[in-house]
């Protein structure tokens, strides 16, 4: 994983730091996650390309001078979501349909977005900056673009708590995800509930691209570990909770963060891979659970 | 498998690189090609192998390579040791790696293992960039000696595919063997291999472990064909190279990864430009991932078998089901009817298990469908109700169905109810299973809806805010003919509405059909319950091999021999001996009891 530029030192303020620049770091994996779990519940399928959504939608509004960009930017990181969610299905409609062809095939869709990135806007890095200076908290200094990143997620996080159970709408989204059988039955169009959650997974990917471009910046191919970070956070305390993923991007940032500022090496750049990769080998993740089942 | 048809691989590699060999022989830069190709193909085996084999889909084949590569570079750089003797620690490196990593990870679903290989192969490649000197770091390694005695691109060439050969051979041949057998069991049904006594971790982990190996092998010619190395060389994007290959040429097959080695590398040298790689990739891989499955090799396998079972199907023409007698069902009345199904047939691929079902059901009718298990009437059921597959023609309400999505026929008036409550929501509240299932009635209208439900079933009021999981199997039961028959359907389909159910609670079952027949719903019970049937059913109909055999009033509820006898009866021959009629009602009786 590549290193955040981050302070180093053993003293109070400077720990406080790291866990500050750790949190704002999770607050995007948080939100990478979230489409990740989404999409597990509702469709049963892991997206490996989110990572990519967020690239693109980074890139696409780095590309226009401007705010304007970022409505470009989003709508980009929904219509590749929106692909993706149509190729799923076209695998669905296979009769003897292998559960792993939809984690190859987006990972081929997270190739393709890599690449098209590259052609279309170059090697060099997406980055926007708001404010020049950091602002000093008690001697502690913040990034006032961390306020912005964290009041985006929670406004986010409460608006989609609210639009999956409390609006007709989020009921059969959740009645499609816990029986897609029972949820035609009863006439929902599960199809298009399935294609809306790809949507509103690419929504959120394409946030935290924006997020990550006014913040840290990203590089073309920066998908993948934007996918594994996601991925683990949604992995970390539950995949079939949108909310727990939030929760556990916040974990893996700290972790990235602190590992940056008292480690080096290997140890540094692997901390939260290995953290993740021992939860999957260790952790409480039964069979049961990780193939779909629902606690 | 005959021992020489196990062969064909090997021997196809054989001639096909005897014949290329004699055609480039005299060109550098095809016989390069050429290698590359063969150790592409090692890799793109051991992806194919890791998936196909052990239904492990592996992103971190190259890193295996890139630890054999690795392991005989820094032995024959820094320590001098022969290049034939550090073979050894390639393939054996990345075997006591991945036996143990595949023993933590290998209770993961197919699913989290794929992602859990990502994790690995990206912790690898972290461990050789930050190795310090004796990885190179970043910069990698160079001055990696060749094979001697192959320092000719004609016999590194020959050396590599001969290398592939005795491993398509060994592949091809353990796949055949009682372990092949019992890998391909555990890569379907993992349970079920187990319940045959096979140690399905220890199973998998081998190979993967193998699979490792042939990565190793891989990345063995791969250090000593180029000199130099870095951790570039060998990382995630030849992981997914591998993974592509080997989905190309046709995971299932020993020859399908060397195929898609061969098809991509030869294709990928006409790209313009490397940036274009990633997109060529994708759009390779999506497609054939949608359009054939099985690869190039299985859609070849498809043509030559449809070929042969065309040949097969002239020669057996035989009289069938046009020559059969009308169906046992009663000749619709499409205008009166409230459903009606004529020449229905359900088909699963090549089986048939419905045939030329034709029936009628009236307004406020309960009609009982009995059938031995396997007869079809689940399929019956969920062909009336769209989520299973059919052709023939259904009405309801005078109305063709038959081409309507099952939402759409739940707007038709269609309502289902599958076998033990399979209509729903485990993790929604009662209140919100009823209420999705109003969600298709005006908003008016709904709560009037709601309250009929409850007032048929008052435990579900009690139970409003109770996730369904939570609620027993009775109140479940409750619940599923409640959302069922909330919007008043014109037909209700019950699959074995009994099945799993206290006694005491038939009684209310009863009642409940009764009120739902009174408001002139049309009730199509499928049901082995005969006590509970005969109590609620005003007519029957009897399926047996997927055919209507008897339709009759409620007094063969009264028979269990004449029940018997319709069980039993042979296709087309009713006559059964009467130690088969006693043996089938004692069992019945059994059934019902039980």
């Amino acid at each position: 994983m590549p290193r955040s530029p981050l302070p180093r030192g053993l003293g109070v303020f400077e720990f406080i730091e790291l866990l500050i620049a750790g949190l704002f770091l999770g607050v995007t994996y948080g939100l990478l996650a979230i489409p990740i779990s989404i999409l597990f519940v509702s469709t049963d399928k892991v997206d490996l390309a989110v990572g990519a959504y967020a690239v693109l939608a980074a890139a696409v509004a780095a590309s226009v001078p401007g705010l304007i960009g970022i409505p470009l930017g989003l709508l980009a990181a929904c219509l590749a979501a929106a692909t993706v969610g149509l190729i799923f299905m076209a695998l669905d409609r296979q009769p003897h349909q292998d559960p792993l062809a939809a984690v190859l095939a987006s990972f081929g869709f997270a190739l393709f977005l890599e690449s098209f990135v590259l052609t279309l806007y170059g090697k060099n890095p997406f980055q926007r900056q708001l404010f020049s200076n950091f602002w000093s908290i008690s001697g502690i200094h913040v990034s006032p673009q961390a306020p912005i990143n964290s009041g985006i997620a929670v406004v986010l996080i409460v608006g989609l708590y609210l639009l999956l159970y409390r609006t007709p709408w989020g009921r059969d989204m959740r009645a499609s995800a816990a029986n897609q059988r029972g949820a035609l039955l009863v006439g929902i169009p599960v199809p298009m509930m399935q294609l809306s959650a790809y949507i509103i997974a690419g929504l959120l990917a394409g946030v935290a691209g924006i997020l990550i471009l006014y913040s840290t910046g990203a590089e073309f191919s920066a998908g993948l570990h934007f996918t594994l970070a996601g991925f683990g956070a949604a992995i970390l305390y539950g995949l079939h909770s949108p909310f727990r993923g939030f929760l556990g991007g916040l974990t893996i940032g700290i972790v990235e963060a602190l590992s940056n500022g008292y480690t080096s090496g290997f140890v540094a750049s692997a901390a939260p891979l290995l953290v993740v990769f021992l939860v999957l080998c260790f952790g409480r993740y039964s069979l049961e659970q990780v193939r779909g089942g629902r606690a | 498998m005959s021992l020489l048809y196990r062969q064909i691989p090997a021997l196809a590699i054989i001639g096909v690189v005897l014949a290329v060999t004699v055609l480039i022989k005299d060109s550098f830069l095809w016989l390069d090609t050429s290698a590359i190709i063969a150790i592409y193909a090692l890799l793109a085996l051991s992806a194919g192998a890791s998936y196909g084999l052990a239904g492990i889909l592996t992103v971190a084949q190259a890193s295996f390579a890139s630890i054999g590569a690795y392991a005989t570079a820094i032995a024959t750089i820094r320590y001098g040791v022969s290049p034939y003797l550090s073979i050894v620690l390639s393939v054996a490196l990345p075997v006591l790696i991945a036996y143990p990593v595949a023993r933590a990870v290998n209770r993961l679903s197919p699913l989290a293992l794929a992602i859990a290989t990502l994790f690995f192969g990206q912790i690898v490649d972290l461990a050789i960039r930050n190795g310090g000197d004796f990885t190179g770091n970043y910069i990698g390694l160079s001055g990696i000696p060749t094979l001697p005695g192959l320092s000719s691109p004609l016999a590194f060439h020959l050396a590599c595919w001969a290398i592939v050969c005795v491993v398509v051979f060994l592949y091809s041949n353990l796949v055949d063997s009682a372990w092949g057998r019992a890998m391909a069991t555990l890569r379907y049904d993992s349970l079920r291999a187990t319940a045959d006594g096979v140690d399905v971790p220890r199973m998998r982990s081998i190979a993967f472990a193998l699979a490792a190996a042939m990565a190793g092998l891989s990345g063995w010619l791969y250090a000593h064909h180029g000199a130099y190395l870095s951790p570039d060389s060998l990382g995630t994007s030849q992981s997914l190279s591998a993974l592509l290959m080997a989905v190309i040429g046709g995971a299932q097959y020993a020859l399908g990864p060397v195929v898609g080695a061969a098809v991509l590398t030869l294709v990928l040298g006409q790209l313009p430009g490397q940036e274009l790689l990633g997109m060529f990739y994708g759009t390779v891989l999506i497609l054939v991932l949608v359009v054939m499955p099985r690869g190039l090799l299985g859609a070849f396998a498809a043509i030559v078998n449809r070929f042969t079972s065309q040949k097969r199907q002239v020669r057996a023409a035989a009289p069938n089901e046009a020559s059969r007698p009308a169906s046992a069902g009663t000749a619709p009345t499409i205008g009166d009817a409230a459903l009606t199904c004529t020449g229905l047939r359900v088909r699963y691929g090549p089986i048939a298990v419905c045939h030329d079902i034709t029936l009628s059901i009236a307004r406020g009718e309960k009609v009982l469908l009995l059938g031995p298990n396997g007869a079809g009437k689940s399929s019956l059921l969920g062909a009336i109700a769209g989520v299973v597959s059919s052709s023939g023609q259904i009405t309801v309400d005078g109305k063709d169905i038959q081409r309507h999505s099952p939402n759409r026929r739940s707007q038709d008036g269609v309502a289902f109810v599958p076998e033990i409550r399979g209509n729903l929501f485990p993790t929604l509240s009662v209140e919100e299973n009823l209420r999705s299932a109003l969600r298709l009635m005006p908003s008016s209208k709904q709560a009037a809806a709601y309250q009929k439900m409850t007032g048929l079933f008052p435990i579900l009021s009690e139970r409003a805010s109770t996730q369904t999981r939570m609620l027993s199997g009775g109140e479940q039961q409750m619940l599923a003919v409640a959302m069922a028959a909330a919007r008043s359907p014109t037909v209700l389909l019950l699959d074995e509405p009994s099945q799993g159910l206290a006694p005491s609670i038939y009684g209310v079952l009863r009642e409940a059909f009764e009120q739902l027949t009174r408001d002139g719903i049309a009730l199509l019970i499928a049901e082995q319950n005969i006590p509970f049937a005969s109590s609620i059913a005003s007519r029957c109909l009897v399926l047996k091999g997927g055919r209507l055999v008897a339709a009759e009033g409620p007094e063969l509820l009264a028979n269990p021999e004449r029940i018997a006898a319709l069980f039993l009866q042979e296709d087309r021959k009713p006559a059964t001996t009467p130690d088969q009629s006693s043996n089938a009602s004692g069992l019945i009786q059994s059934a019902a009891i039980g």
